[in-house]
């Protein structure tokens, strides 16, 4: 039966057929129906069927339009239109076949999230860690540059020093694990594990070239070990015509607990008879052993190229560090009378390489601490991309630890060569000291002010409000011992039958007629009236006290302020002893009071009010 | 004009009592929303017709959020008027 066509006629059938009905009626009743309909259409009625919905005829406005055919513009006038409007039962019963469905808001990112992903990945190589070939890709881009970079380098230097780190280059870009050794080197070396190694093992690895550092730092050869060191760098950036720096990066994973190690130490017998000692530490978590010889390869080019000394970039910043700095700087101005400039300059980095291989030491489960010193440019762009590299790979695992070590190289002996760089060096030291202090202290700093401003501020209207209550206070006195005057006066005249108590402590006291303590005495109050002595000889009316009365109700109805009970209670002196305790069956009298002395719009007689409230609560 | 008034209405105009009216047009309602329901199209001579349609499922933007919102389809009573009450709906202008 479906989609079929009713006639008026077929609907009278199936009303026959399911009622019981005369198809006479039926007929006669939708014809009625329908012109009932109609007419009231025609008056402009609504008709409002239930279980159907509403008939109305609606105006429709004249339009403008265009004949399809001619082309001519004509008008439609405007004309009434009867539109139906299904009830809501009706609709939802005609929508059950979809009535289970419901608006569904669309997020516009869910569809284009991941094309927009491989977007940022291809732009932003740092942030694209998520995925794990884009990191490799970023590391292997950054290793072409630091290989051109190299060359460059190179063509500045010896023939055979030239050939020395080519050697090494080739061996470090073909070995994933950066193992080094030459004929001319005498390596202690510890290369970084496939699987990963234990923390004992890892801790052995580091005590091998810690010992090598903690002469240096403590004894007498310090100042050799300085000396000699730095004229190796010294030496090596004259003939790279630039300074060099390297950098190596170790990434720490905390939990995993996997912490293969570097430790090499290599002797070289070259041209400058330079017995260089590379420390590069790699702590990596298994899973990400790919990425992490990756970085190896860049630490050892940035090695080799560079065959130095080192800035330490600091990712995490902790109090270690900082420390270290504020140490090495001290060491260095102590130092600087016993020693010549370039020991003197070479100290902070000696010790700071010392103190970081203790701090190795300590922390190998936890943290690698890393000391920042940014020697030159070329130095600071590979930290930076470093950096960038240790922060993806920080927010990629859950919680590593980035850490960016050196590459030091300690020699036996040296002569130094020149003493220029090594005051660039210095000061170069100092400013990224400077710089990297203020970032704390200025934040305590800020902070201590505004702690110092809020306390003054609060304390300052603290005594600004004091100062106000006090002014109150002394105009207070100056106006009761006015009034001690006149209040005396009036005494005479006075009965004290009937007088509040409070109205009798002030007579007591302006009695005494002491200026000093009638300002003690709290009972004649600011304002004219409140001064005067109340006589409640004139009654409104009385009240007697029921179950659930209450002085402030009465206070309420008659002065308009709840507040005001007080002078009910006053009145009513002799028959309440506790105004919190009212005996229930008494006739509350509620006494006639001046219109000045119960107002309910004026602080004043609220304040008075509530002072005397304070005063019969006790 | 109410469901009571339309009664009294068609009542006073059939000479029936009110109580068989009602019940005259509880009869014809159930009628009309089953024929409805069954996706009949249903069409008084003079009157109008009324039938089923189907609106699409639509996607609409909010214009201020830029939310996008999918409607799903649905089911609605349309009443076309016919051309002869449209005439005496207009009859007075």
């Amino acid at each position: 039966m479906s989609n079929a066509k009713l006639s008026a006629s077929e609907i009278v059938d199936l009303m026959v057929k399911n009622r019981m009905i005369t198809k006479k009626s039926a007929e006669e009743f939708v014809k009625v129906f329908f012109s009932v309909i109609e007419d009231a259409l025609k008056d402009g009625e609504t008709v409002k069927i239930k279980g159907l919905g509403t008939f109305k005829s609606q105006w429709n406005e004249a339009r403008k339009s265009v004949n399809v055919n001619t082309g001519e513009e004509i008008v439609i006038d405007g004309y009434y239109k009867a539109v139906f409007i299904p009830e809501n039962d009706l609709r939802e019963l005609i929508n059950e076949p979809f009535s289970h469905l419901e608006p569904v808001e669309l997020n516009p990112l869910s569809d284009n999230l991941p094309e927009q992903m491989q977007d940022d990945a291809e732009e932003d190589e740092p942030e694209n860690f998520s995925e794990p070939l884009e990191p490799l890709r970023v590391f292997g881009e950054q290793a072409e540059e630091i290989k051109e970079l190299l060359s460059e380098i190179n063509s500045f230097s010896t023939p055979k020093v030239r050939s020395n780190d080519t050697v090494k280059e080739n061996e470090s870009s073909q070995l994933p694990d950066p193992d080094e050794k030459t004929e001319e080197e005498i390596t202690l070396e510890n290369t970084p594990m496939d699987k990963p190694e234990s923390v004992s093992e890892v801790a052995e690895i580091i005590s091998a070239p810690e010992t090598l550092h903690t002469p240096e730092h403590t004894g007498n050869k310090e100042a050799e070990f300085n000396f000699d060191g730095f004229d190796i760098v010294r030496e090596i950036s004259t003939r790279f015509g630039l300074p060099a720096g390297a950098a190596a990066v170790a990434l720490i994973n905390e939990e995993s607990d996997q912490l293969p190690a570097e430790a090499e130490s290599e002797t070289e017998s070259n041209i400058s008879e330079v017995l260089p000692e590379e420390i590069p530490e790699n702590t990596v978590a298994a899973e990400k052993h790919e990425i992490d010889d990756r970085e190896a390869e860049d630490d050892n080019d940035d090695d080799e190229k560079q065959e130095k000394f080192e800035e330490i970039d600091d990712d995490d910043e902790t109090d270690e560090n900082e420390a270290d700095d504020e140490t090495d700087e001290e060491s260095d101005e102590d130092e600087a009378d016993d020693e010549t400039d370039e020991d003197e300059q070479l100290i902070p980095e000696d010790d700071t390489e010392a103190e970081d291989g203790d701090d190795n030491d300590e922390d190998t489960d936890e943290t690698v601490v890393e000391l920042p010193e940014v020697v030159t440019q070329t130095d600071e762009e590979a930290a930076e991309t470093i950096e960038a590299d240790n922060t993806a790979a920080k927010e990629k695992s859950v919680e590593p630890l980035v850490a960016v070590k050196n590459a030091r190289t300690v020699t036996d002996k040296k002569k130094i060569v020149s003493t220029s760089s090594s005051h660039k060096r210095r000061r170069h030291y100092h400013v990224e000291e400077k710089k990297k202090r203020p970032v704390w202290l200025y934040t305590l700093l800020g902070i201590a002010a505004l702690g110092l401003v809020f306390f003054g501020a609060f304390y300052f209207v603290k005594n600004i409000l004091d100062k106000q209550k006090d002014a109150m206070y002394m105009e207070y006195l100056a106006d009761s011992t006015v009034r001690a005057l006149n209040t005396k006066e009036v005494l005479d005249s006075m009965t004290p039958a009937g007088d509040s108590i409070a109205t009798t402590d002030t007579v007591a006291v302006k009695a005494t007629d002491e200026s000093v303590q009638t300002v003690i005495s709290e009972a004649p109050a600011a304002g004219n009236i409140f001064d005067a002595p109340r006589n409640y000889t004139e009654l409104i009316t009385t009240e007697k006290m029921v179950a659930g009365s209450q002085l402030t109700k009465f206070a309420r109805k008659y002065y308009g302020h709840p507040h005001f009970w007080v002078y009910i209670y006053e009145a009513n002196r002799e028959a309440i002893k506790d105004p919190n305790n009212v005996p229930l069956g008494i006739n509350i009298k509620i006494p006639k009071l001046d219109a000045r002395l119960a107002d309910p719009a004026s602080r004043e007689c609220l304040n008075y009010a509530l002072k005397l409230q304070s005063e019969y609560l006790k | 004009m109410n469901n009571k008034e339309l009664i009294s209405n068609v009542a006073s105009k059939m000479n029936l009592p009110k109580n068989e009216v009602k019940y005259l047009l509880e009869a014809f309602t159930e009628t009309f929303r089953n024929q409805l329901k069954e996706d009949n199209s249903i069409g008084f001579q003079g009157f109008g017709s009324f039938e089923i349609r189907k609106k699409e499922e639509r996607l609409s933007v909010h214009p201020l959020t830029k939310v996008r919102t999918m409607i799903p389809p649905k089911l609605v009573v349309s009443f076309k008027q016919s051309s002869v009450l449209k005439d005496k709906l207009n009859v007075k202008f």
